[in-house]
């Protein structure tokens, strides 16, 4: 058990709740199941508080764990229970009433963000929101800094409209 | 530093993470002097740069609109969870506690609250999950993979253990529904803890130690569990459809967590 660690991680942890909230929110296009994910994260990064190096970024690390849930339990719990996955329409509305108040120019790049495919969006958010560099993301979403390439042109054209010589192509890699 | 995109449109990909600034000097130098010598390239570039979107001021609307009184909630929820099940200093547990209460009055996460329940939160260390999974895990820790393999239960027997534990819970444990890739069932009795009926069907592994899944019935919402561990074994548990799972074994977290994924798939009511 390492204390300085679980301090850290428990000083720092909740003015990056909004920001991990928003990467659950473009993975599951859900905001109660961004929440539970958020709580999720918690719990495992104070437990697992010993494997956080102190001097390496909390915020990349989260994203990892985050991600991680989201891809081994929610993501295929969704599936199995029904609740599939969320039209992206819905992502702006939340507990049904309170509109995400956005300039109707910004809204409309953040909806069709929100349709790409889940590899190109979330590669989106890590490289040019939150600022990750190519290496970074390509170390939280565990794949080669080749996609991260690929997922950041192919998606960088579908926004603009441009057009895209793969257009189709998430280019997830396997797994 | 970016090597080289995987796909068709890799020129594309190699224009981009020159716009990013993402090159490695060798590659944004051999860029660079095919930029000079190919103006249909050097078009391509500038259509890139100019279609560039407004992503993080439109990603930035979503962290307003971050439920942010929920999800301390949330992580005060954590705190109280991660305290109880990890092994912590006095001062740890008071300080989360303290950390928790704070939030939840500062943070006025009264929605959550009544979400989750208050009784969530702060149970204790002394729960019936808590010690159900200790009395297992100390049961299961008594078996290594001989001690296990060497249990001999005849297929007939088997058969009537599965249909009586299975009429118990009210679920289907017939042979094909309780078999596991890598798995040999080697036993599936009835046990009994604090007045609870549990089946366990106890496993042999062929690349770990042994795996046993434990079912009760409880009544009430669903809940989902992380991989853990306990006596050098890893668990999870869950809740679904009035039934409590519990998988742990000597075995890897990847294994048990793929594993109850399987189980969750096979049981889902």
């Amino acid at each position: 058990m390492t204390v300085a660690a679980y301090d850290v991680i428990a000083a720092e942890l909740p003015a990056l709740l909004p920001r991990l909230w928003r990467y659950g929110l473009v993975l599951t296009r859900d905001p109660a199941a961004a929440e539970d994910l958020v709580q999720a994260t918690c719990v495992r990064a104070l437990e697992r508080s010993s494997q956080f190096t102190i001097g390496t970024r909390l915020d990349r690390w989260l994203f990892s764990i985050l991600r991680s849930i989201w891809i081994n339990q929610l993501r295929s719990q969704r599936v199995r229970t029904g609740q599939g996955l969320v039209d992206p329409e819905s992502v702006l509305v939340l507990d049904g009433e309170q509109q995400i108040e956005t300039n109707i120019f910004a809204g409309q790049v953040l909806k069709r963000a929100l349709e790409l495919p889940e590899g190109q969006r979330e590669t989106l958010l890590l490289v040019y929101v939150e600022g990750l560099t190519y290496q970074e993301a390509a170390h939280v979403l565990n794949v080669p800094i080749g996609t991260v390439m690929s997922r950041l042109a192919t998606a960088r054209l579908k926004l603009s409209g441009m057009q895209a010589p793969s257009a189709e192509s998430d280019d997830e890699v396997a797994g | 530093m970016a090597r080289g995109p995987d796909n068709s449109n890799a020129g594309d990909a190699l224009l981009v993470a020159y716009l990013d600034g993402e090159l490695a000097p060798e590659a944004r130098r051999e860029l660079e002097g095919r930029l000079g010598a190919d103006a249909s390239l050097a078009a391509r570039l500038a259509a890139l740069a100019q279609a560039s979107q407004p992503l993080k001021s439109s990603f930035d609307a979503l962290l307003k609109a971050a439920p942010r009184a929920r999800l301390d909630g949330a992580y005060a929820a954590a705190l109280v969870r991660a305290s109880r099940r990890r092994p912590r200093s006095y001062r740890q547990i008071l300080t989360a506690a303290a950390a928790a209460l704070l939030l939840l009055i500062g943070g006025g996460a009264a929605g959550y609250l009544i979400a989750t329940g208050p009784g969530n939160l702060f149970e204790e260390a002394d729960t019936f999950e808590d010690a159900w999974i200790d009395a297992v895990a100390g049961q299961l820790s008594l078996y290594n993979s001989a001690s296990v393999e060497a249990i001999q239960v005849s297929e007939a027997e088997q058969k009537a253990s599965l249909a009586k534990l299975g009429q118990m819970l009210k679920l289907d444990l017939s042979a094909p529904t309780v078999e596991f890739e890598g798995l040999t069932l080697k036993r599936a009795e009835l046990l009994h803890f604090r007045g609870q009926e549990i089946a366990e069907l106890l496993y042999a592994s062929d690349t770990h130690g042994p795996i046993a899944l434990c079912i009760t019935a409880k009544p009430g919402g669903e809940e989902e569990g992380e991989v853990e561990s306990r006596n050098g074994l890893n668990f999870t548990y869950w809740a679904k459809g009035g039934r409590r799972f519990l998988l742990i074994g000597d075995a890897p977290e990847d294994r048990i967590e793929a594993l109850a994924d399987k189980i969750a798939e096979r049981f889902s009511l």
